[in-house]
């Protein structure tokens, strides 16, 4: 399989013996990957490196089968929205789109158009500081659009924009890009924007590619402890705790909450706390052997100080 | 896989190269030439060298004191209390610092000196056969300092005030602190940065102060002063360990001074919400406090209006009269109708100009490679740009005049003095403080990610340098530009050292005005350096 975007074995080495990479991943035409980690997993570094912003220090990147490792950002025709949007403060809206546009006939047309694509037409003259955070974001992504670039980049695309905005905008924004159609790559740290934005999540861990997959593949089928924690709730159980639950041998059990249930027989243990989120409450039991689990089940399933019995309904052997 | 040196790196080695020539090897030329055994032990010896130390020390410590206690109590009216023309005189009275210090001096002269307006309106209201006093020696030189530099504590203490957070206060009390407890446990203590900052600035002003002393020390010789007179006399030598002695004196100050700084705490508190400053209840205060404002103002604005004054009477018809008998524009017109005198305007515009066109560019240059490239040499490049600031312009004055009289060119030594080129040089080195903070602190500011987003527009390196970085960088550019050019315009340390007559600049053109009791065209002068300085002063400032 050969990708639109293909990253081959790319490593950045930074000093006092940090390592990125090395990474590889093929992206195909019009798809949207999520980079998922937590920070300092190198998810930014990654996008750096395709932008143009680092050097690799080995491996390659090729576009359409061209090469542009070394290819400079400006020549790159990567279009890239900044997390803290790096608007320029001194330029208006109008001209921050055309930033990137050649001086031609249709210049005035072009950036008219791009800012129709987010919802922002006529927004020309007005000043950078006097749009609000939602409008900046979009200004942004107009811009990093308006020259037409090969590959969109995404550095934290929402992280900056309160929880109530946050996922209008985010629909907004894949609305665009899938309009668009243009191959995106987005760094985030947040599984449900990675899920609800991605249609592929890379899922990055000290600077190591963990898994890659659909979002309904990593969260049923995470390849090891770290994605199946990091990506959703999980419940982690070893020994006797996990042989009760069916586990056979040595193995390590990893269930979602929302996979247990109380039932006759199970694991034993004794409600501990019960924290009401409206459709379902999350139970937190403690097993015999002071594990401490997260059930998730009706509101009135059990009660605090409950000696319960706990089974699986799925589970994720590891 | 061979590591090849970084295109950023050559260029960090060669504006390091280049900083330290001008910068550095001068100094060490007259330090090496300096230990010359008979010069050491004429310095040693010799009472009148070790008074002149002393009293470039303790004039220094003087004004600090006195600056201090002017400015700062200054400084808490104007912050913190509310009376009718609050912004306007607040704004006024931080003028003097703007000035070119010998266009205050000689404003200065024509007022409080013995045949100055005050002291004519006082001899003949008492009928006295003599001037009531001769306006000479230190307490005219601690009058001069404390008149011009009051500034640096009045502006910092208003900053530190600006930055104080109101609920810092309101927590004092609510811990049951009075209000003189407030203001020694919490309020001072958080001003120390600030003052500090002012003390060490009106202590190093004090020390390098070349006009005041020259002007009115008469017998009274601080090192500056000493060291010119030293100069002129032919005594090379002494005047090299002369020199030593005062940079040793100020690098000593400096050191000594940045120890009682502290940390700065106030920036890792974060930023508050500063006090309001409160109106006062009853009137007959407000009205006293305005009154006290505004007589103020007039007092510390009065030299420069009597400059004016001054500049407006023709050769030889204010003699003995309390107000100036005839008024015209005579001293003007033969500012810029003689060609002879309007050569040193010239001369100050164009080398002033030449050197802050450089010293932009060095900064600029500095500022890229200290921010942004991170290069290994980043400390030895902002060390040597604020290197200048840190030493009496009579250093360098001296420094430069040594190390390029001689043709040496294994050396990198060059006979630079007595061609148009040494002025401007010694101009370059001064200003390099100026522009180099203002650039550094305006690229420190700067997202780095505009550039890239510029970048990854599609946009070149240069494109991106005259699109985005450099109207991004534009205010601290703009005012350390017009500080530089300023300084430059209006210098007269490094001038008197280094003129030759083809080049000389406006101050000597005061200077040989004064002597040839041309009071009126020096006035002219002055009032002209005036005007050119406050109108690049408020370009520079204007956001």
């Amino acid at each position: 399989m050969s990708g639109f975007l293909q990253i081959q074995a790319i490593e950045k080495r930074w000093g006092h013996g940090v390592t990125i990479g090395p990474v590889s991943l093929d992206i195909a035409r019009g798809e949207i990957l999520a980079l998922l980690g937590p920070s300092g997993s190198g998810k930014t570094t990654m996008l750096r490196l395709l932008a143009g912003f680092e050097t690799a220090d080995g491996g390659r990147i090729a576009v359409a089968s061209e090469d542009v490792t070394s290819v400079p950002p400006a020549q790159r025709r990567f279009g890239m929205v900044f997390q803290h949007y790096a608007l320029f403060p001194h330029l208006d809206v109008g001209e921050n789109v055309g930033f990137g546009l050649h001086n031609s006939p249709d210049k005035g047309a072009k950036i008219a158009a791009a800012l129709a694509l987010v919802d922002l037409a006529g927004y020309e003259r007005r000043k950078v500081h006097e749009l609000s955070g939602g409008q900046q974001q979009r200004v942004a992504l107009a811009r990093a659009l308006a020259p037409e670039p090969r590959v969109l980049l995404l550095d934290e695309p929402l992280s900056n924009l309160d929880p109530a905005l946050r996922e209008r905008t985010r629909h907004e924004l894949r609305e665009v890009i899938t309009r668009v159609g243009i191959t995106t790559v987005f760094v985030t740290h947040e599984q449900e924007e990675a899920f609800d934005l991605g249609d592929r999540i890379a899922v990055l861990n000290h600077g190591r590619l963990e898994q890659t997959g659909a979002p309904d593949e990593l969260y049923e089928h995470p390849v090891n402890l770290f994605v199946a924690t990091f990506v959703g709730r999980a419940n982690v159980f070893r020994g006797n705790a996990a042989r009760a639950l069916g586990a056979n041998g040595q193995s390590v059990l990893v269930v979602r909450p929302e996979r247990l249930r109380f039932a006759g027989v199970g694991l034993p243990g004794v409600v501990r706390e019960r924290r009401y989120i409206g459709a379902a409450a999350f139970f937190v039991v403690e097993g015999d052997d002071h594990e401490r689990f997260e059930v998730l089940a009706e509101p009135d399933a059990a009660k605090v100080g409950e000696r319960v019995y706990v089974e699986a309904t799925r589970v994720i052997a590891l | 896989m061979t590591v090849r040196p970084k295109r950023s790196d050559i260029a960090a080695a060669a504006l390091t190269l280049l900083l330290a020539w001008l910068v550095i090897y001068p100094i060490f030329v007259v330090a090496a030439d300096a230990a010359h055994p008979s010069a050491l032990r004429a310095f040693l010896t010799r009472s009148g060298e070790w008074a002149a130390l002393w009293a470039s020390v303790w004039i220094s410590l003087v004004s600090v004191i006195l600056a201090a206690a002017i400015g700062i109590p200054l400084a808490f009216l104007f912050e913190w209390f509310d009376f009718p023309g609050r912004k306007t005189l607040g704004a006024l009275i931080a003028l003097p610092v703007v000035l070119p210090p010998l266009v205050g001096v000689i404003a200065f002269l024509f007022l409080y000196g013995e045949s100055g307006f005050v002291a004519r309106a006082i001899q003949s209201l008492l009928h006295l056969q003599n001037a009531p006093w001769r306006l000479q020696g230190a307490v005219a030189i601690l009058l001069v300092h404390a008149y011009s530099m009051y500034v640096y504590f009045y502006l910092f203490t208003r900053a530190g005030l600006a930055k104080l957070d109101v609920s810092m206060l309101e927590a004092a009390q609510a811990l049951g602190a009075d209000r003189r407890a407030t203001l020694w446990r919490v309020i001072v203590p958080l001003l120390r940065p600030s003052l500090v900052g002012a003390a060490i600035l009106t202590f190093m002003t004090s020390l390098g102060s070349f006009s005041a002393p020259y002007i009115f020390g008469g017998g009274f010789r601080v090192m500056t002063t000493q060291i010119v007179a030293t100069k002129l006399n032919g005594d090379l030598p002494l005047a090299m360990v002369e020199t030593v002695a005062l940079a040793l004196v100020a690098v000593a100050g400096l050191v000594i001074l940045r120890r009682t700084e502290g940390d700065d705490i106030l920036v890792a508190l974060g930023k508050g919400i500063a006090p309001r400053p409160r109106p006062i209840r009853r009137a007959s205060v407000r009205w006293l406090a305005a009154g006290a404002g505004w007589a103020l103002a007039v007092l510390l604005l009065l030299p420069h209006l009597t400059l004016g004054l001054v500049s407006l009477v023709p050769y030889g018809a204010w003699t003995t009269e309390v107000l100036p008998p005839v008024i015209n524009l005579d001293n003007y017109r033969r500012l810029f109708s003689e060609a002879e005198r309007l050569r040193p305007m010239w001369n100050s515009l164009w080398m002033a100009a030449v050197s802050t066109a450089v010293a932009v560019v060095i900064a600029l240059v500095g500022g890229w490679l200290v921010v942004r490239r991170r290069v290994a040499l980043r400390r030895a490049i902002e060390a040597l740009l604020v290197l200048p600031w840190a030493l009496p312009g009579t250093v360098f004055a001296i420094a430069l005049a040594i190390t390029f009289s001689v043709h040496a060119p294994l050396q990198l030594r060059l006979v630079l003095v007595g061609t148009a080129v040494i002025l401007p040089l010694a101009y370059l080195v001064r200003a390099l403080p100026l522009t180099g903070r203002g650039v550094l602190a305006a690229y420190r500011q700067l997202d780095p990610s505009l550039e890239e987003a510029a970048a990854s527009l599609g946009a070149g390196r240069w494109r991106t340098l005259a699109r985005v970085t450099l109207p991004q960088l534009r205010p601290g550019l703009a005012a350390g530009a017009s500080l530089a050019f300023v300084a430059a315009l209006g210098d007269i340390v490094a001038s008197i050292v280094l003129y030759t007559y083809e080049t000389r600049p406006v101050s000597i053109e005061i200077l040989s005005s004064l002597r040839l009791s041309e009071t009126g065209v020096a006035a002219a002068f002055g009032v002209v350096l005036m005007l050119v300085s406050a109108v690049v002063l408020g370009v520079g400032a204007r956001r």
